[in-house]
């Protein structure tokens, strides 16, 4: 019997290079992932989300925070305590009207035009936009630490991860900051101290 | 027994005795190679660092932070009436976030810092606690903060000639097939020893 014949082996080489060009093809498409879009707003614009309706109410610049505005901060526990920075506090409120079914918009974060990358602040837990049971509305805020040079274009970026047959969004809010001579200006006004306020959960209208 | 196999049986001999001598010279010298391995003892195992050693206070560049490793503290805890006796080892730091490529926020990792014990056993630290929070994210662009890195030694340990390792991160791509080509940080090589004296305090 003859167990290389011309056919058998083409089929072989077919297959090893089919296998490689999926190979190549992967990486790629990872990258620049087909499906994903993003849904953009602005500071008192709704953002229509799948499960959600985000509006960013307000956005304030302050020296310091502090989680619990009622208590003598001179006695208050650690976590209670004014938060200090070198740098300046970006605080982003918001209200988010649950529409589908409670769940989370995904970690939040801010960027700038260079590419910086601000994180919420660990000292208040909260660090994602939280979405509330249809017909409520939520208002939140989220606290950044942020470096005051570098504020120009200050876009609020959330990432919703889906499923496999649902497509990925990402939301970009831009807060209003168009340059960096704005962002002076904001940060020789920013607060002394935020007060910041525990999460209100209402119903609309 | 039928002639062909008497006939492959002669082929096979043929085939082994041809280079029999070659073998037995082969196997001969292994042999003699493992008898004199075994006599002389074997190797020395190496000994000494490849990395360089350096005393505190020292600034070091680990790829996304830039450490100030200023001072060590050995914390001894008593024994209470419900808990256990346990040492703590602190040291004092300033790390500042100059990481060009992502330029995010980013706390410092556990695996960057590593107490050396004098047995040569690695201790990882729980990564630097500052302004009195564990894993604070460090801002591009900011001044240094001072931070705090913890290793939990065993309870008694008071080797204040302590040694830290340093591992930096590099910024690369995942090398294999069909992985994304995005580069990121992971762990990179150890760059140095730092040596430090430490001050001993009891707390309560």
């Amino acid at each position: 019997m003859k167990l290389y014949r011309p056919s058998t082996v083409l089929v072989g080489v077919m297959l090893v290079i089919a296998a490689g060009l999926i190979r190549l093809a992967l990486p790629e498409q990872r990258l620049e992932d087909p499906t994903r879009y993003t849904v953009r707003g602005a500071v008192g614009q709704p953002v229509e989300g799948k499960d959600f309706t985000l509006t960013v109410t307000r956005v304030k610049l302050a020296h310091a925070v502090d989680p619990n505005p009622d208590d003598d901060d001179d006695r208050a526990d650690e976590k209670d305590k004014p938060a200090a920075t070198n740098g300046i506090f970006v605080t982003v409120e918001y209200d988010v009207l649950g529409e589908h079914k409670k769940g989370s918009v995904g970690d939040a974060t801010l960027k700038t035009d260079e590419g910086t990358e601000y994180v919420p602040i660990r000292q208040i837990i909260r660090s994602q936009v939280n979405i509330p049971p249809p017909g409520y509305i939520e208002s939140s805020s989220l606290v950044f630490e942020a470096n005051p040079d570098d504020l120009a274009d200050l876009t609020l970026w959330m990432k919703q991860l889906r499923s496999v047959t649902v497509t990925t969004e990402d939301y970009a809010v831009d807060l209003g900051v168009p340059d960096q001579a704005v962002a002076d200006e904001m940060v020789r006004n920013a607060e002394e101290s935020y007060p910041l306020t525990d999460p209100t959960l209402r119903a609309a209208q | 027994m039928e002639l062909d196999d008497v006939i492959d049986q002669m082929i096979a001999e043929r085939v082994i005795h041809r280079h029999r001598r070659k073998w037995v010279i082969g196997i001969a010298l292994i042999i003699a190679f493992v008898v004199v391995v075994y006599f002389i003892g074997g190797w020395e195992r190496r000994v000494g660092r490849s990395v360089e050693e350096v005393e505190a206070p020292v600034t070091l560049n680990v790829g996304r932070f830039e450490l100030g490793i200023k001072s060590a503290r050995i914390e001894h805890k008593k024994a209470g009436e419900y808990s256990e006796a346990e040492t703590v080892l602190r040291v004092k730091l300033d790390v500042r976030n100059i990481d060009e490529e992502t330029r995010a926020a980013h706390s410092l990792g556990d695996s960057v810092l590593r107490l050396v014990t004098a047995e040569n056993e690695l201790i990882n630290s729980n990564g630097a606690a500052c302004r009195g929070q564990l894993n604070y994210p460090l801002v591009y662009g900011l001044p240094a903060e001072e931070c705090e890195s913890e290793f939990r030694v065993p309870a008694g340990y008071d080797d204040t000639d302590v040694e830290i390792g340093v591992v930096t991160e590099e910024y690369k791509s995942s090398e294999g097939i069909g992985v994304a080509d995005a580069p990121w940080w992971q762990e990179g090589k150890a760059i140095a020893v730092v040596q430090l004296k430490a001050n001993e305090v009891t707390v309560k």
